[in-house]
């Protein structure tokens, strides 16, 4: 079988953004190996999609009253709530052409190991196209990818127990959806392991389904592995950008 | 100048929304196409902005054309785009 690197870690939002934008880069190049990355945000944190207007996107006020730290994402997609003590974030950096050339393709393909990851629960998991899985209709995952000319970055999260009104007062849901209900409309639409399991699910339980979960989806046998030098010299260039106004406030 | 917002909820669950300044002569000065989709490649997207900023709305949605097929948008079209033109120009 194929291996493939494992990193297990952790950082604040700026710096896990720039190691991810790092590895992209480098794989690239072909300097590195297909990774998995596992990871939480530490302190929890908020990052949007590349095109979402932050005022659009996110409750900065609240951010601000809770000190959580916000960045945006070289990846499109939504707005996400990374809940320190509830949420484990996979990086997947690999070859286009190990994955898959459609894109649509390689987003199911990915996200595939996510529902075998839940199923390890006993949970049955639906892969929701373009970018969703989720559990008894609830969304419990979202994912976004990333791609230059042969490599891509897909990265996206699992809910094993995050706090889901911190989640909703965090986040906002666009004018459209709004419509009345804020925190109940949240808890009707997304859920946690936890929640589904009615017992407290750990993080090490869901970095485990996760890493059987990728293995079985990708076909490959990851080997536990430390970032390069490179990689880490390379994602100090960039998380300054990540900490940056401009950067943030883009859109 | 006029400038206007204008938001469309898209089935399967994103959302775009056109940000947009028009000009009293009804040309675009300044747009903004942002929401939760996916663009690749993801330049294109600030590119076809560049592009869009100078043209009145028939001009615009040709231009929408031409990148339809230079880029893959998921979960969105540049017809929804178009479309959300059409309405802040109408506004």
């Amino acid at each position: 079988m194929e291996k493939w690197r494992l990193i297990i870690n952790e950082g604040d939002a700026y710096w896990n953004m720039a190691i991810d934008e790092a590895m992209l880069i480098l794989k690239d190049k072909g300097e590195i190996p297909n990774t998995l990355r596992l990871f939480v945000f530490n302190p929890s944190a908020v990052t949007i999609g590349y095109f979402q207007r932050v005022n659009d996107a996110v409750n900065l006020e609240f951010l601000n009253k809770r000190k959580i730290l916000i960045t945006r994402r070289i990846t499109g997609g939504g707005s996400v709530y990374h809940d320190v003590n509830g949420e484990v974030t996979y990086s997947i950096v690999a070859s286009i052409s190990d994955v898959a050339t459609d894109v649509l393709k390689s987003y199911e393909i990915i996200c595939k190991g996510l529902v075998y990851a839940i199923e390890k629960f006993g949970l049955k998991a639906r892969f929701v196209p373009i970018n969703d899985v989720v559990v008894n209709g609830k969304k419990i995952s979202g994912s976004a990818q990333s791609r230059k000319k042969t490599a891509l970055l897909q990265h996206g999260t699992l809910m094993y127990n995050t706090d889901l009104v911190t989640l909703a007062s965090t986040l906002k849901a666009p004018k459209e959806k709004l419509i009345s209900h804020g925190v109940k409309s949240i808890l009707e639409r997304v859920t946690t392991l936890s929640r589904e399991l009615g017992r407290t699910v750990t993080k090490e339980e869901t970095i485990e389904a996760l890493i059987e979960g990728f293995s079985k989806a990708l076909n490959v046998e990851f080997e536990k592995g430390e970032l390069t030098e490179k990689e880490i010299e390379l994602a100090r260039k960039l998380v300054e950008k990540y900490r940056s106004k401009e950067w943030i406030f883009k859109r | 100048m006029k400038k206007t917002s204008v938001l469309k909820k898209i089935k399967g669950g994103k959302t775009v929304k056109v940000d947009i300044e028009i000009t009293d002569d009804e040309r675009i000065h300044d747009i903004i196409i942002s929401g939760d989709f996916f663009v690749y490649p993801q330049e294109a997207l600030e590119e076809l902005e560049n592009k869009l900023k100078g043209c009145n709305l028939e001009e615009a949605k040709s231009v929408l054309r031409e990148y339809s097929e230079k880029i893959t948008a998921l979960g969105f079209t540049l017809d929804d785009v178009a479309e959300l033109l059409e309405k802040a120009f109408k506004s």
